[in-house]
């Protein structure tokens, strides 16, 4: 089943174009990676992605129904956004912080109940912030701060998982134990995932499927193992990348 | 686990504020040149007192105290929400020119010497200066907090100019009629007031607005991009938060003329000690800052009487050092936890 499909989707920021005609299909339990140099536009596209900026054409679909014919509501119910920035001036505690994520499940009227809060402390524990329930969010280190988004995002529970570098700021345990989750998650539970990442052995990794950005509108989508080779590599980075194949994944290094 | 979740400690807080609103009301009732003592009060209020007793509450005190406590009530839930609109926690009710608006509006009914339309023209310059932000913040659709804040920063400058304007070309005799209202002044408060429905039907309705929009006030604090992700429409809530905060302010400044610190300080306050959930927040600034207007307004009144001092100085005298303690405290306190 196609959870999020692009029908002829055109981007730019500025006057930069991002991409043309772009037509994707993510399936329920893919996990696809956005890959390209800083500036080509990979954070642009996922916010397109999720309607928080408008393309200049085409057409975005959640399950069949149009992006722009959903309440921001409705969509936020689907589909939830990892952003890489947060902006924390008011006073918060974590815990209040994740329970944010249950926003879009709770009708107007009513209060967090204690289902909620379970769900947001589960997703403590899964990024092991247990211990930091109470603590203001702006006393966090940069990895427990993401952690403390990863959690908002679990928390929120969306089939649909837009993640902005989610291995930003945090070390290799964190990087490979929440991608791991939230990979298994999607894969297991058919819910679909689109990353943006810098890192090749991460891509290799975990996605199936990738969108390569080379600029002025060039695109390449497909399959993974079809994507990332050497010659697609030079293209993207605008420098040379060995692949060393080994038993598990191959691996990527920067020349 | 659980227990430290438990909503009781706001609540707790609520209620203690609530005592401490009703504490200030009797001691603004008992405290002047003619000192009552509870049991006189209660006996007044019950219509058994002397008539002199009788005069003192119904004509002076009592109305007085009504306009400063739905004044500061009305004052800080403005100013809680103009911090959240524009995402910024030194915003105030006046940041955006509705005092300023106002205050020309009063000016020129002070400089005429009509009195009886003080009121209605200081309404008046509120809603203008209202309408002029938002149709010049609105523009052309690209409406956001750092365009909204500069039109509004910009504005109230504008009518600052034209305050001090009307003040050096005013003769001597209105002038210090001009300078209280300016600092704010509720001795006009009178009898009248107390039957007029207007401060607790927008106080009430301000706050039950705040009460429902309270969860998405808490996520919209979380920047603009983060709300939107989480379900919420940005723009029709902007559009709210700004016409209720004006039109709280409006009336507010049209009672009291314009008292600073309390809606800049008692939501800020109420942040450090209580808890950063709107839905708490919205009533407990409201007791607070109805509070500290009453207990502000009665020492104004009281301290070097029969002089009587501008509220807006002792807000200032007595808001400032407790912000900045409890501004210190709750770093520390919440290093520990």
């Amino acid at each position: 089943m196609s959870l999020l499909h692009t029908e002829k989707l055109q981007v730019s920021i500025g006057n930069t174009r991002v991409c043309n005609d772009l037509n994707i299909e993510c399936q329920a339990g893919e996990v696809w990676g956005i890959l390209g140099r800083n500036g080509k536009g990979k954070t642009t596209l996922l916010h397109t992605l999720a309607g928080l900026l408008e393309a200049d054409s085409g057409e975005i679909f959640i399950k069949q129904n149009n992006l722009n014919d959903l309440s921001r509501k409705k969509i936020a119910q689907q589909l939830g956004v990892l952003l890489q920035h947060h902006d924390d001036i008011f006073p918060s505690s974590v815990i209040e912080t994740v329970l944010t994520g249950r926003h879009p499940h709770i009708n107007q009227w009513q209060w967090e109940s204690n289902a909620d809060r379970e769900i947001a402390c589960r997703a403590l524990d899964t990024v092991q912030l247990s211990d930091l329930t109470q603590r203001p969010v702006n006393q966090l280190s940069g990895g427990e701060r993401q952690r403390v988004s990863i959690a908002t995002l679990i928390t929120q529970n969306p089939n649909i998982m837009l993640m902005d570098e989610p291995n930003s700021h945090l070390d290799l345990k964190y990087q490979i134990q929440l991608l791991d989750y939230m990979c298994n998650d999607a894969r297991e539970n058919n819910k679909s995932i689109l990353m943006t990442l810098h890192d090749l052995n991460l891509t290799v990794r975990y996605c199936d499927k990738l969108i390569l950005l080379l600029g002025d509108g060039k695109v390449l989508a497909g399959k993974t193992s079809d994507l990332l080779q050497e010659d697609n590599l030079q293209l993207l980075y605008d420098y040379p990348i060995q692949r060393i194949d080994t038993e598990n994944y191959p691996l990527f290094i920067a020349l | 686990m659980r227990k430290r979740f438990s909503i009781t400690h706001p609540f707790y807080l609520l209620i203690l504020l609530g005592i401490i609103s009703i504490s200030c009301f009797i001691f603004a009732l008992s405290v002047g040149s003619l000192s009552l003592t509870f049991s006189q009060i209660i006996q007044t209020l019950q219509g058994n007192g002397g008539a002199v007793a009788q005069s003192v509450i119904f004509d002076l005190r009592l109305p007085r105290a009504y306009v400063a406590f739905f004044t500061g009530g009305l004052l800080a839930l403005a100013g809680m929400l103009m911090q959240v609109l524009l995402r910024n926690p030194l915003a105030d009710p006046y940041i955006l020119g509705v005092s300023g608006g106002a205050s020309v509006g009063a000016m020129l009914a002070i400089s005429l010497g009509i009195s009886s339309w003080i009121a209605g023209s200081a309404f008046v310059g509120a809603l203008l200066s209202i309408l002029l932000v938002f149709g010049l913040a609105h523009g052309r659709g690209n409406w956001n907090p750092s365009r909204l804040l500069l039109t509004g920063v910009v504005i109230a400058s504008g009518w600052g100019a034209i305050i001090n304007f009307i003040l050096s070309l005013s003769p001597e005799r209105p002038l210090k009629g001009m300078l209280f209202w300016l600092m704010g002044d509720l001795s006009h408060a009178h009898s009248e007031q107390l039957t007029n429905p207007i401060l607790p039907v927008i106080l009430i309705s301000g706050l039950f607005i705040s009460f429902i929009l309270g969860r998405s006030l808490n996520i919209l604090s979380r920047g603009e991009m983060q709300a939107s992700v989480l379900g919420i429409s940005i723009k029709p809530l902007r559009l709210t938060l700004f016409l209720l905060a004006s039109a709280l302010t409006a009336v507010a400044v049209t009672k009291a003329g314009s008292i600073g610190f309390v809606g800049l300080i008692v939501p800020h306050m109420m942040r450090l000690i209580m808890s950063s959930d709107h839905r708490w927040l919205a009533p407990a600034s409201v007791l607070a800052g109805g509070s500290l207007l009453l207990l502000s307004d009665t020492l104004a009144r009281t301290i070097i009487a029969p002089v009587q001092l501008p509220v807006g100085v002792i807000t200032a005298f007595i808001g400032v050092p407790m912000f900045l303690y409890l501004l210190n405290r709750g770093y520390h306190q919440k290093d520990e936890t």
